[in-house]
Order: C-alpha cells, then structure tokens, then sequence
C-alpha cells in the first residue's frame, strides 16, 4: 500500500512538474504558426506584406476622314486600370483590364494578368495570361499612353479582320526572362512556351482561310509553342538596343487535315533614344519587322474549290521622334514631332492577301509629363488599292 | 550555355558607378516620359520599379538603385 502511494505521489510530482512545460508550448504555439505562415522555409521572399498600385491610361479618339461618308467621327475611348501587387519580395502580381468602345460596342477583356516569381538576380519566371515577348512594340510600346501617335504601325495592332503577322496579341503561357550586363554592354532576354496560335481553317471565315489567331485562350491542340527574344544594348548608356525573337508552333485543329501544319515567326526590333545637347532636344528612333511563314495547305474558297497559296507575310515600321526638350520657351519643350512608315505585305495569293503602305506625321503636345494631346495625318494605300488618308487626334493620359 | 555562363558575366565599373538618378533616365525615358518621383509614395515606387524590372528585364542592381533615387526624390 504504501509502496503505491509513494507511485502516485511521484507521478503526481511529475505532472506538476510537466505542467509548466505543456503551458509554455501552448503559448508558443501561435507564435510558431503566426512566423511559419508568415515565412514558409520553402520559398524565400514570401513575406506576407502585401503591397499595390492602380496605375494605367485611359483615352479618347477622333477622326476625320475626307473620303468616308460619315467625315468626322469620335471613334473610340478606352480606360485601362493595371493592378499590381507585391505579395512579398519576389512574388508579384499584375493585370490589367481594358474597357473600351469600338464600332459603337463596349468591350471589356483582360490584356494581361501574371504571376510571377524572382528566382534569382538572373531569373524570373512568370505564367497567366501575358503580352507575347516577341519584338518590341507589344510588350513596351502599344499602350496609347507610351505610342506617340494615336495610331498603330499596320499590321501591329490586332484587328477584327486583319491578319496577325507574328504574336502580336496576349497569348496563355509561360515566359523565364531576365536581364544581365557583360562589360559595358547589357542583355536581356525572355524564353516563354504558350498555347501557340490557331489556325483560320475557312470553313466559317472563308476568306481569312492560313491566316493565325494567338488569343487561342484553350489550345486547339497539344503542341505547344517556343519562343523568346534576345535583347542587345551594346553602349554603356543604354541608348541603343537590338533584338531579335522567333516563335515555332503547330497551328491546326486536332485530328483535322491541318493538326500537323507547323508556323515560323521572327522579328527585329531596334530602339536608339538620346539627347542631343547640340539640337536642345531628344531623339527616338524605333523600328521592328516581322515575318511569318505557315506551311501551305489546302483550303476552299467561296465556291468550294480547293485552292492552296504560299503563306508568307511580313510587317515593318520605322519611327522617328524628336521632342526639343532642352530650349528655354516653357511651351516649344513640350512639343513632339514624330514619323512613322510603316508596311503590310501579305501573302499575295491568300484571299486576305495584298500589299498595305502607310505614312504618319503627327504632333504631341504634353500638357503633363502624363497627359498628352496627340495630332496625326496619315495617308497611304490600302491592301485593295484604295487610298486612305485621315487626321487623327488622341487625348490621353497615363496615371 | 546562356544561363552557365550568366555568374561570369562581369559588370564594368564605369556601369557599376551609375547613380539611381542616370539609371532612371537611361532606362524608362527609352519608352516612356517618366512620372515625377513625388507623384507616388515610397510603398508605391516598389511596386512600380518590380512591374518594370520584369516587363524590362531590368539588372537586380538597376532597380534598386532605381528605386532608392525615386524614394529619396519624393
């Protein structure tokens, strides 16, 4: 009996003295799922702090086109607010959501919306919905806020009814992107896999039968497309680059005719911007061209007979901008003067085929270093021989 | 080959010595006029100077410095 007693006075003894211990553990506990959830071991930069901003542009069109019925015209307004967060260090977060009207219809979509992650100083990657990084102009230069006149170079904007001659609209995918320095002189590049473009086959669209579509947001097949863009910028200020992109991918429908037909894409784009004390102003000069072959295929016309074409086209632009921002008259430093030429070639014996010229001069003025009333005259020759000719004007703003 | 030899890749020193403030006019004037550093605050300007430094590709070392002449000039 009193050998037990003394049991369950020593096992109350060292209960009593296990209690403080359990009630430590059960203070900490919160702490250690509070510091865990805040810094997981498995990723770095994931702090948990959140940070954002709303920027964006939003604008307003009119034209005046001589040779058109209805002579005046405010053609098109658009707003585009850009979310982006910074859900850590190296997490980040952006998308952007366009409202604007066309052809009397409001349309909403989403530009772009990315995660991505910093792997290193070398390496991020990112995957959602992106502006293809193939050439320059879509992915740093196609915002109304940031193009200088209140147009597109032919063939660089997506339009309903006009053939996509490269990845020029957002595609699904991936991209690993960085940018490094090697002496004096800075690369950059960006290699991304995507769901690729789709293939006009004719069947509903007869007369944009070969022509490609790369907001292809659920993939027509399982191959996927490669592609990236090296940059160049041989001077150490920065005031020159040269790159180059390629873009390979299948393009038909699964278990059609067309599954296997394969599509090549490359583009050269070059930008050289500097101040020239001597002339008191800033030079930009931007230029890209594409080119586009699709394998030749079978297709049928309005008749229904068969007809086939070689499915080469190409698109170039040259700008050139000079804004006199060093003279001393508050108002001429605010003025820039632009050009631009810029051309179509389509596949000639593609029934969307033929041959598209143009020439933009126009005038901005900022009134801010954020908003900007832009003034063009274009003038050139359609894909069909007819003239064109037209003044523009945008009133825009970037916040 | 590209990403092997990306720890070997030396930066000169005359880039090395380039302020925030070079930096910021080299890089965002070759796109875009830039916003005045006051027209966002601290907070802000590291959200931005992330979304550029993935859209541009942008160095490591360029936006910090970047950065840090934009939060010093707000």
């Amino acid at each position: 009996m009193k050998k037990t007693n003394t049991r369950i006075l020593l096992l109350l003894l060292a209960g009593f003295y296990a209690m403080p211990t359990v009630a430590q553990e059960m203070e900490q506990e919160p702490k250690l799922v509070q510091t865990e959830t805040k810094e997981p071991k498995d990723f770095k930069g994931l702090s948990g702090i959140t940070k954002n901003v709303i920027i964006g542009y939003a604008y307003s069109d009119f034209i005046y086109d001589p040779h058109s019925e209805i002579k005046t015209n405010f053609t098109r307004v658009g707003f585009s607010p850009t979310m982006v967060w910074m859900l850590g260090e190296k997490l980040f977060f952006e998308s952007q959501v366009e409202f604007y009207t066309d052809s009397g219809n409001i349309n909403t979509k989403i530009e772009y919306l990315k995660l991505s992650y910093i792997i290193n100083k070398y390496m991020t990657v990112g995957m959602g919905k992106m502006l293809t990084p193939f050439g320059l102009y879509t992915e740093r230069i196609e915002a109304p806020f940031i193009e200088k006149l209140p147009n597109a170079p032919l063939g660089l904007r997506q339009m309903d009814g006009v053939p996509n001659i490269g990845p020029i609209s957002p595609e699904m995918g991936v991209d690993l992107r960085g940018g490094f320095y090697v002496g004096d002189s800075k690369m950059n590049y960006v290699l991304y896999v995507s769901n690729g473009a789709k293939l006009n086959d004719g069947l509903s669209e007869t007369h944009l039968a070969g022509t490609l579509n790369y907001e292809n947001f659920f993939d027509n097949n399982s191959n996927k497309s490669f592609g990236g863009r090296i940059g160049y910028l041989p001077l150490s200020n920065s005031s020159l680059e040269i790159g180059g992109s390629w873009s390979y991918s299948e393009v038909g429908d699964v278990k059609t005719a067309y599954e296997h037909l394969m599509s090549k894409a490359y583009s050269f784009d070059v930008t050289y911007h500097k101040t020239y004390p001597a002339l008191k102003s800033m030079i930009d000069f931007k230029g890209q061209v594409n080119f586009l072959e699709v394998d030749k295929a079978n297709y049928f016309d309005e008749k229904g007979d068969v007809y086939s074409f070689e499915n080469r086209s190409n698109i170039y632009y040259v700008r050139l901008s000079l804004r006199p921002a060093l003279v001393h008259n508050k108002y001429m430093k605010r003025f820039e003067f632009i050009g631009r030429y810029s051309v179509a070639d389509f596949a000639n014996d593609a029934l969307w085929g033929g041959y598209a010229q143009r020439t933009d001069l126009g005038i901005s003025y900022w009134l801010s270093l954020r908003i900007g009333l832009r003034i063009a005259y274009e003038k050139g020759d359609g894909l069909h021989g007819v003239s064109t000719e037209a003044i523009l004007v945008r009133f825009v703003t970037g916040f | 080959m590209l990403f092997l030899s990306l720890p070997s890749c030396k930066t000169s020193a005359a880039v090395k010595e380039k302020s925030g403030a070079i930096l910021w006019s080299e890089n965002c004037s070759r796109c875009h006029y830039s916003p005045d550093p006051e027209d966002y605050n601290d907070a802000q300007w590291e959200v931005i100077v992330m979304h550029m430094r993935v859209r541009t590709s942008l160095t490591e070392d360029e936006s910090q410095k970047i950065l840090k002449f934009l939060q010093d000039s707000n």
